[in-house]
């Protein structure tokens, strides 16, 4: 099966065409563009390189959040149009789930953080299983920092743009129990995505096309100052 | 040739299905004023998570209500801007992967294009050349329309838009959103010549409203007491006259300077009764011919993006994947 992801949930953008879990091609981009720019001709030329058409596609696969409001709407958006046009499922995965399938091999606690502004992270805790697959143990949240840390004990790697907002309170962790990775691997891999999402949908979990919307974590800022007025 | 239009650069996600530019088969249109009702104004993030959620079922019912399906659409048009870029990219993404998927071709329309071509959507269609007069909440232009992609701007508003106007009056006066909607049905039991408010920029195809807004407010605060239920027609009777007036003057005006006696009244304020019949009143007395396009396509909506993409579609564009959303695109092709 080709399963097609698409990953436009932070600053970076990602596309991956996998048949089963072989990665035919990946895309990624880090680059001053709109997402919007960027995600639909690396979709086109992917295919075309592969020689395969859309209508080979059996799988699409997204990051649904959390992320930038804008970036999961374009996602939700292209692959909406894509699987509509097509008739082939969708699926959706946590953009903090895939991102932590860069911390493949590490024993310990892996731990995710999405800048999220306003001095709040997106964060999320997984132990990643024998086979580079991550176990949810931390339910994913928006926050700040200072909530975030006192929740990750002892070996723990970190990753992820949110790292700078996090890195003063990592740094008062004891001594050698905080890890990293390269900066290469700071960001989501739409690869990950696919292979997230085909076993996903291997257990049947499929994202309703007509209805599903990212999972912002947050609610807007209008909808909160609604709420905060007497 | 079929095509398929989406609009989203606003509050209202709109698809529709038109057969060879002139046969509308289906428009259908969500809008989402409830919604921003009680924000006293659309919200651009709000709207933008409304559109992503409603943009397949509202793509799907036209295509239903057409009678077709996507296989038979010959290519997609969509608003690029101006508008909300959050807005427009869920459009946007959405048209670029249909036509991808449907190895059909699509086009980015700009939305005042849009507005104008929604002209060719009234019973009484405007033949090249005419003068057009786009009033919303965001734009008051006029135009001399040469052709679908030939269009000179010769008057716009140096601060407000009229249907900003409308709409801080709306507000100013506590009676509901959205405000242009109320005024025209408070106003329609009101004397228009109860109260003076004044005419901006009278020599000049240039429009101003902050003026008129201020003398309202200047009103307002020299009252002793807020106006009773049973003053406020003649309130908003007399203030949607100062704005009326104006737009049909200078509009008529346009006509007569360009010697093109045919005008095109189109966008959302165009829905507005008292404006629909001045225009109608006022030309026919100057020998002008009046297209006013029925209220369901002044707003916004997609049946107007086809309109215009459809001739695009005709003289063979097809633009790039890597398109991207505009919020500003000011509309002057000649």
């Amino acid at each position: 099966m080709i399963t097609l992801a698409i990953d436009t949930a932070t600053k970076t953008a990602g596309v991956a065409l996998l048949r089963d879990e072989r990665v035919l091609a990946e895309y990624f981009f880090n680059l001053p563009l709109n997402h919007s720019e960027t995600v639909l001709p690396a979709v086109n030329q992917a295919l075309a390189l592969a020689g395969l058409g859309i209508g080979d596609v059996g799988l699409f696969a997204l990051t649904v959040g959390p992320g930038s409001f804008t970036g999961l709407r374009i996602g939700a958006s292209t692959v909406k149009g894509l699987a509509f046009a097509t008739g082939a499922p969708a699926v959706g995965v946590s953009t903090l789930e895939a991102l932590a399938c860069n911390a493949a091999g590490f024993a310990g606690l892996v731990c995710p953080l999405i800048d999220a502004r306003k001095g709040e992270v997106y964060a999320a805790l997984y132990r990643i299983d024998g086979e580079g697959r991550p176990e949810p143990v931390l339910d994913e949240r928006v926050a700040a920092p200072c909530e975030i840390l006192p929740l990750v004990e002892g070996n723990a790697l970190f990753l992820g743009d949110g790292l700078a907002a996090a890195a003063r309170l990592i740094a008062e962790r004891p001594r050698g129990l905080s890890h990293f990775l390269a900066p290469n691997q700071q960001s989501v891999r739409a690869s990950s995505v696919a292979l997230i999402g085909r076993r996903r949908y291997l257990r049947g979990d499929v994202l309703d096309l007509a209805t599903f919307v990212p999972r912002y974590l947050r609610r807007s800022e209008a909808e909160v100052r609604l709420g905060e007025k007497p | 040739m079929l095509v398929l239009g989406i609009e989203s650069s606003c509050d209202e996600t709109a698809a529709a299905v038109l057969q060879d530019g002139r046969k509308l088969l289906s428009n259908v249109i969500a809008s989402q004023i409830r919604i921003h009702e009680k924000y006293g104004g659309v919200v651009p993030e709000i709207a933008s998570r409304k559109h992503v959620e409603v943009i397949v079922p509202v793509i799907r019912e036209a295509l239903e209500k057409a009678g077709v399906t996507l296989d038979v659409i010959d290519g997609v048009a969509v608003t690029r801007g101006p508008g909300l870029v959050g807005s427009l990219l869920v459009g946007l993404s959405m048209a670029k992967a249909l036509a991808l998927a449907r190895n059909i071709p699509f086009v980015g329309v700009n939305h005042l294009e849009g507005h104008v071509a929604s002209a060719f959507l009234a019973e009484e269609k405007p033949s090249f050349p005419f003068i057009a007069l786009v009033v919303s909440g965001g734009h008051t232009n006029i135009y001399v329309v040469q052709d679908f992609d030939r269009m000179g701007l010769v008057g716009q508003t140096r601060d407000d838009a009229a249907g900003e106007a409308f709409d801080k009056a709306a507000k100013l006066l506590d009676i509901g959103y959205p405000g242009g909607v109320v005024i025209d049905r408070l106003a329609k039991s009101g004397n228009p010549g109860a109260l003076s408010f004044p005419r901006s920029m009278k020599d000049s195809l240039e429009f101003s409203f902050s003026g008129v807004k201020t003398a309202l407010l200047t009103y307002m605060k020299k009252r002793e007491s807020p106006p009773s239920a049973r003053e406020m027609p003649d309130i908003v009777a007399s203030y949607q006259e100062a704005i009326v007036d104006v737009l049909v003057e200078k509009t008529l005006r346009a006509a007569e300077i360009h010697a093109i006696p045919q005008v095109a009244v189109v966008g959302g304020v165009a829905a507005n009764s008292r404006l629909r019949a001045r225009f109608q009143e006022d030309a026919g007395k100057k020998g002008v011919r009046v297209c006013i396009p029925p209220p369901v396509f002044c707003t916004d909506n997609a049946a107007m993006i086809a309109v215009v993409g459809h001739h695009a579609l005709t003289r063979g564009r097809k633009d790039p994947f890597d398109l991207n959303a505009l919020s500003r695109w000011p509309l002057d092709t000649l």
